[in-house]
């Protein structure tokens, strides 16, 4: 019972991260490694608030829309000029990791080196399910996964706004010839994604101590489950999440934890060799 | 044009040239000011002790020109610290750090903290005096690279022995549980643990490594409970460990856990979080060299009182060996006479005896020397358990150990007062 809900907590917060780098991905079809930096940010912004005194709420609703505002700004000031030059698919991946680079410096320069933990009401409480005692930090990283992925389902598929940011995902000429507003809908998709960012700083900031680097590793993961869901695919990304969550796991468990990262790539290489598009990925856009 | 770029290429010539000889100058040990080396992490994941390494020698840079400054050939010299930031990467930076310090600044003498496998290959070259005042692990010894380098850390065999004997001692358990990342430090106290817990009758039962980046440690923390173990060691760092001690927690572990970080009261609270360190750590016991508030030397207990008042920080251990190791470099130059021959104030380091404004308390070596044979010093050790009342730690068994043997040796000493170090 423990492992599988270790490999629920793993998988749950891989797809918090990946379904961010999806929907970036199928917008503007770049990389956005910068995500890892936006983590971070957001949680070191929720540790300042909360050793300063504001409410558990507010300070992750503050993270939240400080990491949305400054995804959308990556998105206006390096990204979008990047698009317009027509060197996006050469030059994106470049500047994403500038950005992750100029992201990481900025918080060492006003946060410093020092690793704190994300304050939250919740990190000494525990509950118990089949004889098995759990964490309250681990149900709330599901949780938080489940509710903030269904919220982004229903977003996507409900709203206009959502509808539109799928088409451009889609085919991005076609939906400007349809009347979609491309450059709203991406800017709108970057918010979100720094929401989504702002959720998982909440999310790892429990489970490991916030600092800078805090997600530089754990974003390159998230990139082998967006591979292994296929490029650019929400649902892919929830799949590719839990996927690789339960074998870095039961790797873990039955083999050893010391090669944990090399059993997502083998996972990688097996649904690459078996469907190169991934598991519900489209053909992979050329520009 | 062409005149424009030869002139362009003159003055930037000339710029680079005027640079290098002010830089010259300023580095001329044999002036008026010795320029003392101290190659820190400043940035990366070791900046958290970068800082405290700096300032500890900073103060004592303070304190020797306050002092007079260096005494050779009945002339005083002032004494500045020149500080080399490696980026805590180490086979990265070293080859671009070590020749500003040592060919272009000229540096006499060499402070050095984890990076010491990449300085002792390049001081075959370039032989400069080098005190380590944290090696990274001890297989092999950094001493045994190049005879330059001195250790001033009471290290991993200084230290991790006292595990097993105390918690043999203390909760009677025989049985030892590790876990730890797979890096260089963690492993190095996994092999001096194995051995230790041989030699005290105790055996490690499950040894859990895992990737220094990973992302959950809850497999691993499960895997090392499967073992049933009496006790459990964790390896690593203090950033290293802090994930685990919670996961620990709240997988619901009672087992008394043991750890050799150096971790502050205050970095306990803001790594585990402030409402619930006090109960992460109340099972935990922290091995390591004396800090100046659990040694028992009263310099050093001054000392910890005078670095909080300047810097508003708890000083750990470390920076006691980095503030001596500056006086030390004052010693081994007024011993050696001279402030530019690095073969002379090495041989002088070799035969130094403890110099008398150093605080940690360095244990006699062969008579009053300050380094041993394998020009290793030694200081006393301390396991401590968390004072649950006061969210601090309070020593409760000093010890020494150390090669060849690593043989643990109760040392029979007062422990002060450590209730108002609390975070």
């Amino acid at each position: 019972m423990g492992v599988v809900i270790d490999a629920v907590t793993l998988g749950s917060l891989y797809a918090l991260l990946a379904v961010g780098l999806s929907l970036v991905y199928g917008v503007v079809g770049i990389p956005h490694f910068a995500q890892a930096g936006v983590v971070a940010t957001a949680a070191l912004l929720m540790v300042y608030l909360g050793s300063h005194e504001v409410p558990f709420l507010a300070m992750v609703l503050l993270g939240m829309l400080a990491a949305g505002v400054l995804a959308v700004l990556i998105e206006r000031f390096a990204y979008a000029p990047t698009l317009r030059s027509g060197r996006g698919a050469a030059a994106g991946p470049a500047v994403a990791l500038g950005i992750l680079m100029v992201l990481d410096s900025g918080n060492l320069l006003v946060w410093g080196a020092q690793r704190r933990a994300v304050p939250v009401p919740y990190s000494g409480e525990t509950m118990a399910l089949a004889d098995e005692r759990i964490s309250a930090v681990r149900v709330v990283v599901v949780a938080l996964a489940v509710v903030s992925i269904g919220a982004l389902q229903l977003f996507l598929r409900r709203t206009r706004t959502g509808r539109s940011i799928v088409g451009v995902s889609q085919d991005r000429i076609a939906a400007r010839l349809m009347g979609v507003q491309v450059r709203r809908t991406s800017i709108v998709a970057f918010f979100v994604s720094g929401l989504l960012a702002g959720a998982a700083a909440l999310a790892y900031g429990t489970l490991t101590p916030a600092y800078p680097y805090m997600a530089d590793s754990v974003i390159l993961s998230a990139f082998v489950v967006i591979i292994i869901g296929g490029l650019g695919s929400v649902p892919g990304a929830i799949v590719g999440g839990f996927l690789v969550g339960a074998v870095e796991v039961a790797g873990t468990t039955l083999i050893s934890g010391a090669y944990a990262p090399v059993y997502a790539f083998v996972v990688l290489l097996i649904v690459l060799v078996v469907k190169p598009n991934g598991l519900f990925g489209r053909k992979v856009r050329s520009a | 044009m062409k005149s424009t770029v030869s002139r362009g290429v003159a003055v930037a010539t000339a710029v680079v040239l005027l640079s290098a000889g002010l830089s010259a100058c300023g580095a001329d040990s044999g002036g008026d000011i010795v320029r003392l080396g101290a190659i820190l992490p400043m940035t990366g994941a070791n900046a958290t002790y970068g800082k405290p390494l700096r300032q500890a020698a900073e103060l004592a840079v303070n304190r020797v020109n306050a002092a007079g400054g260096i005494t050779v050939d009945g002339r005083a010299r002032k004494v500045e610290l020149a500080v080399y930031d490696d980026g805590t990467a180490y086979a990265k930076n070293i080859p671009q750090v070590f020749p500003q310090a040592v060919l272009r600044d000229h540096v006499p003498f060499l402070m050095t903290a984890w990076s010491t496998y990449n300085v002792a290959p390049l001081l075959k070259a370039n032989p400069v005096p080098t005190v380590d005042v944290l090696a990274a692990t001890w297989q092999p010894p950094v001493t045994d690279l190049d005879d330059h380098v001195f250790l001033l850390r009471p290290f991993t065999p200084d230290i991790i022995p006292g595990v097993p004997t105390y918690m043999k001692k203390k909760y009677k358990a025989r049985r030892i549980a590790y876990i730890g990342p797979d890096e260089a430090f963690a492993n190095g106290q996994l092999a001096s643990l194995k051995e230790a817990a041989a030699k005290s009758g105790s055996r490690v039962v499950s040894e859990v490594r895992y990737p220094a980046d990973s992302t959950d440690l809850s497999s691993s923390v499960r895997k090392a409970l499967a073992s049933h173990p009496e006790a459990i060691h964790v390896g690593g760092s203090t950033q290293a460990v802090a994930p685990l001690l919670t996961q620990l927690y709240q997988a619901g572990s009672k087992i008394p856990v043991s750890m050799y970080t150096g971790m502050t009261p205050d970095q306990a609270r803001d790594l585990i979080g402030p409402g619930l360190y006090g109960r992460v750590m109340a099972h935990v016991h922290e091995f390591e060299g004396v800090t100046p508030q659990t040694n028992p030397s009263r310099a050093a207990q001054q000392f910890g009182k005078d670095f909080k008042q300047r810097y508003r920080s708890y000083g750990i251990d470390l920076t006691q060996w980095s503030y001596d190791a500056v006086w030390i470099a004052k010693a081994a130059m007024e011993k050696a006479d001279t402030v530019t021959d690095k073969e002379a104030i090495s041989d002088a380091l070799r035969d130094l005896t403890v110099p008398s404004a150093t605080v940690t308390g360095w244990r006699k070596r062969g008579g009053e020397r300050l380094f041993n044979k394998q020009r290793q010093a030694t200081s006393l050790s301390v396991a401590m358990s968390w004072d649950t009342a006061h969210n601090t730690w309070a020593p409760s068994y000093y010890y020494t150990a150390g090669l060849p043997g690593q043989t643990v040796r109760r040392a029979d000493v007062t422990a002060p007062d450590t209730s108002a170090t609390k975070g």
